[in-house]
């Protein structure tokens, strides 16, 4: 009987722990075709993400850059690497790059990256009867989700790996109490903000705590 | 209930409805499990298991996807963001102005132009599915040399030796209207050896000529169904399979809104139709008289000669004359009537004329605002190029004589429609064509064709709109070439004395350099707005004062025998769509009919036949024969088979091979033949959805059902005469519906007891949902920008025609599979849009007819959701009925419990075997479905999402964007609203407080978010059918 329930909660567990993204794909680093460094351009030259990653704050995809924008600068510096050599060959070919996508949602789950940039706007209720009269506006509450919140210390990663479950419960942990994962907009694409006590003595951080309700509806990703 | 007022939807169900409501009942029949390729449970398992484990020893990850980006990225690509291009649909004499949704290169949504005349920014069936045709697997794909791999300039250099030898060559293509090939044609036609001929098999060739008796021109019509309120249709099915039937369809059912008028100032137009098979048209009319094909000729006469004072006594046709005549009033809203009279193709030439004169008597052509007008064919700035029966007989004469050396088939498929046996005697046949089909294969050569989302070129639609079609992604098969290409190509070869143009001396001058040469005055606003000019100018029209006309002789054709009779199809049109799922499967508007044509005929004519329905009949005509099921349509002319063209191809192909019978070789020459027939002995299996997915009852005493079902139809449906709306105000039966039936929810004291009035008897008390919604309060919250929007959609019966242009538009934008034959007569059709047709009246021979589209209808308090296990569907804040894919274990209780019964179940994996092509055209922004998973209409969530994240990024209220249902863009007839149902502002919001809006069932307290608009009719009531022909 023992013997009985500990297999079957032995089962269960094996299941809900190994089967689970936190231990099948957190760590999840596959070798891209070129060794390009996050870590160099980003921790060590300091380029911001949205200099590669340019439609971040207006689709719902972080575009992976056009080979072409890796030449604007390398056709000026930096000429000449064993790994530049193969981005170089297949730029005079006009061959493409297929890296090997690292953080992958299902297909049943659609992530929209602008709207995590652009969180929050509020009603402002100019004259505070509580209710929307013609002429008031939205105001932008001015906070968004840090890259560094699902993506990880990508200025610390020589080759990118997945450094978040990227599960179902753990987007819900957010979804759910959001304020603590946001951050000034200013600071969006910055890896070692920590938010200080200024800020999260701040009205701002009050209001956001008030006002940002993400949804927690199948709807908001399930379609 | 009163007799006359029964629906019913098939004639099985009207004759035994207790037999019908036992096998309606069952929603999932037997054999459930058996998997279209006859593949069993048992070894669906032991493969499942196989699989199962290779995928275990595989490893848990998901497997590896790789991200590619450009090289050079084009500038006005966003991942992630569709972009929205301007281009044309031709369609024979018209074309259709498109806006065609790209993702990353790849175009996979087609929505109606709204600066674009023959679009105004709707669509029908064709324009929706004609981006399947792009991606269709069975394209041709290279060239060929009597079957082996050929390459064009080999095939340049023969017809330029042709051509040099001065050998006769001829050019056959379907009509078109085009500019730049109407040039070349002109260019071609200067060499004394080379010859076009324009020919379809299904024309209007009538019309053209019955005008040029009239008139002295041979021209084309133009109608603006706005302008009058009296329309009489005479055998013409101007809505649907018309030359113009989007434009026509916008503007007639502009006509039909009485949205937001007082009830007692509602006006609306009174439609008359003389048809013989029950067209889309003859379903929407007020007044319909059915006769045989024969008679509609005399009866046209009869017409004529009570508009020249010669009074018939016939009631019809005295009728008629005093509520169409000039001067006329109507008797229920006061109003001066303004009058129309539209023909059909099959009417002959001698009715067109009096068709013509007609219109003249009734001021149609009114200098201001005409209601039709006349463009004569032959003017220089006319581009069209009609189709032509004469040229083509002196073409088969010479083929005859042996005089022509080379034959060229533009997109034309002589094999399938005529008879190929024309012309084996050319020593060189050349065949250009999207598919390797039944003439390719008995060709010399045949070159592929491109689609015209691959294409450059222009078109000149009928009202004389010119717009470039431009190119969407490069050719799919590089072999291809636009039929601009194509022309120019062969204008080349042929064309020995070069000269200065351009098109002539320069062979890199291709397509793109000739149209952007041409308008490159204003290219880029062209090509934004999709239009380069709209209409024709004013002196194109032919005036009245102009007319000369010609001595039209009356010959009276009419007769009792039986005839056959030929229509073009609803859904594969003349064959062109033939290799085209969606439209395979679309239902067609009448019959219901998927994946068939059948020999149409009336109940009395099939019981005099002896003829019982869906039973096999060998029909010979024309000294040919061609095996056909019977069907059975109520509102058919008697003495009459009606059959649909353009079924039974037979070439390699999935889609089109062996559906249904060719009737082509039955033909000849016009639309109407004599025929035999006979009974094959055995019944044949016809997928037709008329009975599927009713909203019937459960009651197990099937007396009691029956009741039940017939006691709620009229609630279902709800219909009333304009007279009775301006009378008495809306339909008012809802009232007397008792909300609290289904919910015992009296008023109780704390203690748990009944509270009773001063009689004893028990207080009713609010109205509840079967369970508290937490959502509930923020549902009825007034509207605040704030507040999430609470989705809503209206349809307004009273002018849909029930097209199924919502229902393609719907596959297309939400990924929705194709289940084929055999699938579909199990029920398990995958449309979120269903079409109900519902027939009206005691009267076999002439019911009302009545359409409802029917998609979940998100209702608040969803029974769906209550008995789903693992809450697989749920509600949002805005008010949605969410189907959760990745949740859905597959039980059907939702099915089950659906009272409207629009849940739709993957019973097999649809989309498996879908070849990598097709996959192009499917929507990034919706989950593919896979086995085992319910689905159902989603309001276009997409849609909604992509609008709120915009709304976020912008920082501006969801109110300010511009959001629609692919089914609403899509609709010609504007019957559907969608929005915010809490916002005053939007339509919905009064659309919903109209005093026709109902809901479906809204006695089970579902809360149901889409609401109907009660129809209305505006029956002549002193016609009866009484119509008595000459023999």
């Amino acid at each position: 009987m023992v013997v009985g329930a500990s297999t079957v909660g032995g089962i269960v567990f094996f299941f809900t722990y190994y089967g689970s993204p936190k231990y099948t794909d957190v760590g999840y680093q596959p070798d891209q075709p070129i060794d390009y460094s996050h870590k160099f351009h980003v921790g060590t030259l300091g380029l911001d993400c949205r200099y590669c990653h340019s439609f971040v704050e207006t689709s719902s995809e972080a575009n992976i850059p056009a080979t072409e924008k890796c030449m604007n600068c390398h056709q000026n510096i930096q000429k000449q690497s064993d790994e530049l050599d193969k981005l170089k060959t297949k730029w005079d070919n006009e061959e493409t790059t297929e890296w090997i996508q690292v953080h992958l949602l299902p297909d049943y789950a659609y992530f929209n990256h602008s709207v995590h940039l652009n969180v929050g706007q509020k009603l402002v209720d100019l004259n505070g009867n509580g209710e929307w009269d013609e002429g008031e506006d939205f105001e932008a509450l001015g906070v968004g989700v840090g890259c560094v919140e699902c993506h990880g210390r990508i200025d610390q990663m020589e080759v990118v790996y997945q450094a978040e479950p990227l599960s179902m419960s753990w987007c819900l942990d957010c979804h759910r109490d959001p304020a603590p994962y946001l951050r000034p907009i200013s600071e969006i694409t910055s890896m070692d903000w920590e938010p200080s006590d200024s800020w999260t003595d701040s009205d701002e951080f009050m209001r956001i705590h008030r006002t940002v309700e993400p949804s927690q509806d199948c709807s908001a990703c399930h379609r | 209930m009163e007799e006359n007022k029964k629906y019913w939807k098939s004639i099985d169900s009207f004759k035994d409805p207790k037999t019908f409501n036992e096998a309606a009942r069952n929603e999932f029949p037997d054999d459930i499990m058996e998997a279209p390729d006859k593949m069993t449970r048992k070894k669906f398992l032991s493969i499942m298991g196989a699989s199962i484990a290779l995928a275990s020893l595989s490893g848990c990850r998901k497997p590896v996807q790789k991200v590619v980006p450009y090289v050079k990225a084009p500038q006005t690509v966003i991942p992630g963001i569709s972009n929205y291009y301007a281009t044309t649909m031709p369609f024979g004499m018209n074309s259709y102005g498109v806006i065609v949704k790209s993702n990353e290169g790849r175009p996979t949504y087609i929505e109606g132009n709204p600066h674009h005349n023959s679009s105004l920014g709707a669509t029908n069936g064709f324009v929706q599915a004609s981006i399947l045709d792009l991606y269709d697997p069975d394209r041709s794909t290279y060239i060929r040399n009597n079957g082996k791999k050929g390459s064009i300039n080999k095939f340049n250099e023969k017809l330029s030796q042709l051509s040099k030898d001065g050998k006769q060559i001829r050019v056959i293509s379907p009509s078109f209207s085009s500019p730049s090939i109407r040039k070349i044609k002109d260019l071609m036609e200067k060499n004394s050896n080379i010859d076009w001929v324009c020919y379809d098999r299904m024309n209007n060739e009538n019309e053209y000529s019955g005008i040029e008796l009239a008139t002295g021109k041979k021209c084309k019509a133009i109608y603006h169904f706005d302008r009058v309120n009296r329309v009489v249709s005479i055998d013409s099915d101007f809505l649907n399979l018309d030359e113009n039937p989007v434009y026509n369809t916008k503007k007639f059912s502009s006509r039909r809104k009485v949205r937001g008028v007082d009830y007692k100032k509602a006006t609306m137009n009174r439609l008359y139709v003389v048809e013989s098979n029950m067209s889309q048209t003859g379903a929407m009319a007020d007044n319909r008289l059915r006769l045989k094909q024969n008679q509609i000729d005399s009866f046209v006469y009869e017409l004529w000669q009570r508009f020249n004072g010669l009074k018939s006594g016939k009631e019809w046709i005295d009728n008629l004359y005093d509520d169409i005549k000039v001067g006329s009033k109507c008797k229920i809203t006061g109003d001066v009537n303004k009058s129309v009279i539209k023909g059909g193709p099959r009417l002959s030439k001698e009715s067109h004329a009096y068709i013509a004169q007609m219109n003249k008597m009734l001021n149609a052509f009114e200098s201001d605002k005409p209601a039709v007008q006349y463009v004569p064919l032959n003017k220089r700035k006319v581009n069209s190029c009609p189709s032509n029966s004469s040229d083509y007989a002196n073409l088969l004469n010479e083929i005859k004589n042996n005089e022509v050396e080379c034959i060229i088939f533009l997109d034309s498929n002589p094999a399938y429609t005529s008879n190929m046996n024309d012309f084996k005697n050319i020593p060189i046949k050349v065949h250009y064509g999207m598919h390797y089909d039944e003439t390719a294969k008995l060709c010399d050569w045949h070159i592929p064709k491109a689609h015209y989302l691959e294409s450059w070129g222009d078109c000149e639609s009928i009202d004389g709109t010119i717009s470039i079609i431009q190119p969407l992604i490069a050719p799919l098969y590089p072999d291809s070439f636009s039929d601009l290409d194509f022309a120019m190509t062969i204008l080349r070869s042929l064309t020995s004395n070069k000269g200065e143009e351009k098109i002539l001396n320069d062979p890199e001058y291709a397509a793109y350099n000739l149209i952007k040469d041409k308008y490159s005055s204003k290219w880029n606003k062209y090509l934004y707005d999709g239009r380069v000019r709209s209409g024709y100018s004013k002196d194109v029209y032919l005036s009245t004062k102009k007319w000369k006309p010609k001595t039209i002789q009356y010959k009276s054709k009419s007769n009792t025998n039986l005839e056959l009779v030929f229509y073009t199809s609803g859904n594969v049109y003349d064959g062109r769509f033939a290799n085209n799922g969606w439209l395979q499967e679309n239902p067609d508007t009448i019959s219901k009919i998927t994946w068939d044509n059948a020999a149409i005929m009336s109940v009395t004519t099939a019981k005099k036949l002896g003829y019982k329905n869906k039973e096999l009949i060998s029909i010979e005509a024309n000294g040919s024969k061609v095996d056909l099921p019977v069907w059975i349509l109520p509102g058919h002319a008697d003495n009459q088979i009606s059959v649909q063209v353009g079924y039974g191809r037979n070439f390699n192909s999935r889609i089109a091979n062996g559906v249904g019978g060719n009737v082509y070789p039955l033909m000849n020459g016009s639309y109407a033949t004599s025929c035999k027939h006979s009974s094959k002995g055995v019944d044949y299996t016809i997928a037709c959805t008329q009975d599927h997915h009713g909203m019937n009852s459960d009651n197990p005493s099937q007396d009691a059902a029956d009741k039940e079902v017939q006691s709620r139809l009229p609630d279902l449906f709800r219909e009333l005469t304009l007279k009775e709306y301006r009378d008495k105000g809306p339909y008012k039966k809802v009232e007397k519906i008792d909300k609290n039936k289904h919910l015992n929810t009296y008023k109780k004291d704390e203690y748990g007891n009944l509270e009773r009035d001063e009689k004893g008897n028990k207080i009713k008390g609010e109205r509840k949902t079967l369970f508290e919604h937490p959502y509930q309060e923020i549902y009825d919250r007034p509207y605040s920008p704030d507040n999430p929007p609470q989705w809503a959609m209206s349809i307004d019966l009273n002018s849909c025609t029930g097209c199924n242009s919502c229902a393609i538009a719907c596959q297309s934008e939400n990924n929705i599979p194709i289940v084929g034959k055999d699938q579909v007569e199990k029920g398990r059709e995958m449309n979120w849009v269903r079409l109900d047709r519902y027939y009206k009246g005691t009267d076999f021979d002439n019911p009302e007819v009545a359409f409802q589209p029917v998609s979940c209808m998100h209702c608040e308090s969803a029974p769906c959701e209550q008995v789903c296990p693992v809450a697989a569907t749920v509600h949002d804040d805005e008010g949605l009925n969410v189907m959760v894919y990745n949740r859905c274990i597959g039980t059907r209780y939702c099915s089950n419990n659906c009272p409207y019964k629009v849940r739709r179940f993957n019973f097999h994996n649809y989309t498996y075997d879908t070849p990598e092509i097709i996959q192009m055209a499917n929507n990034p922004d919706v989950t593919v479905r896979f086995r085992g998973v319910m689905e159902k209409c989603t309001y276009c969530i997409q849609r909604i999402k992509e609008v709120s994240h915009k709304s976020k990024v912008e920082k501006k209220p969801v109110a300010d964007y511009n959001l629609e249902a692919a089914c609403q863009r899509a609709c010609p007839a504007d019957c559907v609203d969608f929005g915010n149902k809490n916002n005053p502002k939007e339509e919905i919001y009064k659309s919903r407080k109209d005093k026709r809006s109902y809901g479906l069932l809204e006695e089970l307290n579902t809360v149901p978010r889409t609401t109907y608009m009660a129809k209305l009719r505006n029956p002549n009531t002193k016609i009866k059918e009484t119509y008595k022909v000459q023999a």
